[in-house]
């Protein structure tokens, strides 16, 4: 019995040895972060939501007041939102290939958190070479001082659903503000950003 | 000591492995199994201690105050970490800066490092925004707030959204008013404690 028990001790002991590990310091080796790519990498630096996520990409073109497909081809400084403390954003202008519903030219205004220690240059350089599809909430409304920056005079501007921000990635995709895992089954079963846009048209 | 490898060992060792797994999935899984303060969205960097600090950011809703002071009490509660109210926000001292926010759409709240005392791994201190507008869409709201409350409050110690989603780090709006999803589950306490 005393083998037994000690034998226990040792598991359960092995077994808080491994509920123990921490996170390693270095955050380039992380799991995952080669899989969601520079760009998203930067984006999510210290920025958390608790959101509610959609079904599929149909149920977030509901939800959505724009869906386009198109590329990214600049990142400036954005506007500073009056909540919070220095809510400063960046501005993607993005080439709009394909409108998927609502109606827009051909370049939309999209910002994203610019988080803390991230600068506009890093985002710039990190720019993702593929397709992105964005489910857009208008937010030209939003109280924010520095209102039109990094856009032209009456343009309007958006923002993505949390898991509105798809990134083509070699022959995938990424998510461009929360991890792939959070997203529900029917967004990660696709496997390509074609998968994505075919799946916006229904459940 | 060593232990002789015996037939009869090896059926003890069998026994107390079983012992030990029933035991750890009781608890909670293993804490390695899911993210904790990886530089993702899903999780948040680390606190800067075992003492989270909170303040009132300015016109942060006396209606919501409660919610946030319930969530950090629980933090206190649960865990090895204790909280502590600045009554005067301090941007030394104070950890979370709590703030009434007009989100985009479907995000009920957020967690962002202002200042970071280890770029990309150790954040001194965080904005809480949260967007009641954005919460109040279903039932049980006054339940849900808190419950978005505990969310962030776990994001600013490194809890991720992932596996096992029991508690209040799942995402979005709960599942019922019971306790569960107001606080964190055994394995979040367990990824807490072992890092504070």
């Amino acid at each position: 019995m005393s083998r037994l028990l000690a034998l226990l001790t040792l598991c359960f002991a092995l077994a808080g040895c491994a509920a123990a590990a921490p996170a390693p310091a270095d955050v380039t080796t992380q799991p995952g972060v080669a899989d969601r790519g520079e760009f998203a990498h930067l984006l999510q630096t210290g920025v958390s939501y608790d959101f509610e996520p959609t079904d599929s990409p149909a149920d977030a073109v509901r939800h959505a007041d724009l869906v386009v497909v198109g590329r990214v081809k600049q990142i400036v400084e954005g506007r500073i939102l009056a909540y919070g403390r220095s809510n400063q954003q960046a501005n993607m202008v993005v080439q709009v290939q394909k409108t998927l519903k609502g109606s827009v030219g051909d370049t939309v205004y999209v910002e994203v958190s610019q988080p803390s220690g991230v600068s506009i240059d890093m985002l710039e350089a990190a720019l993702p070479n593929g397709r992105v599809i964005l489910f857009l909430d208008d937010r030209t409304d939003v109280e924010a001082s520095g209102e039109e920056s990094g856009r032209p005079a009456g343009s309007s501007v958006y923002t993505p659903l949390v898991d509105g921000f798809v990134i083509e990635s070699g022959t995938g995709w990424t998510s461009g503000l929360v991890d792939r895992d959070s997203l529900k089954a029917a967004w990660s079963k696709l496997a390509t950003v074609d998968d994505v846009i075919g799946a916006t048209s229904g459940d | 000591m060593q232990i002789p490898f015996t037939r009869a060992s090896a059926g003890l060792v069998a026994r107390a492995t079983v012992a030990a797994g029933l035991l750890v999935t009781l608890v909670g899984s293993p804490a390695s199994a899911d993210p904790f303060g990886t530089w993702t969205s899903d999780t948040g960097p680390f606190a800067d201690g075992v003492g989270h600090t909170y303040c009132w950011g300015s016109g942060f809703d006396a209606a919501l105050q409660d919610n946030a002071s319930a969530a950090m009490t629980n933090l206190d509660a649960q865990t090895e970490m204790f909280d502590s109210f600045q009554a005067t926000c301090n941007v030394v001292t104070t950890d979370i800066y709590f703030f009434d926010a007009n989100l985009p759409a479907g995000v009920r709240g957020s967690t962002r490092c202002v200042t970071w005392k280890t770029y990309g791994v150790v954040c001194d201190s965080f904005d809480i925004e949260i967007d009641p507008a954005e919460i109040n869409v279903g039932s049980d709201d006054e339940a849900d707030t808190t419950k978005t409350m505990c969310h962030e409050v776990g994001h600013s110690v490194g809890l991720s959204h992932l596996a096992p989603q029991t508690d209040c780090m799942i995402s979005g709006e709960i599942p019922s008013t019971a306790a569960q999803w107001r606080t964190y589950n055994a394995h979040h306490v367990s990824h807490i404690n072992d890092r504070y």
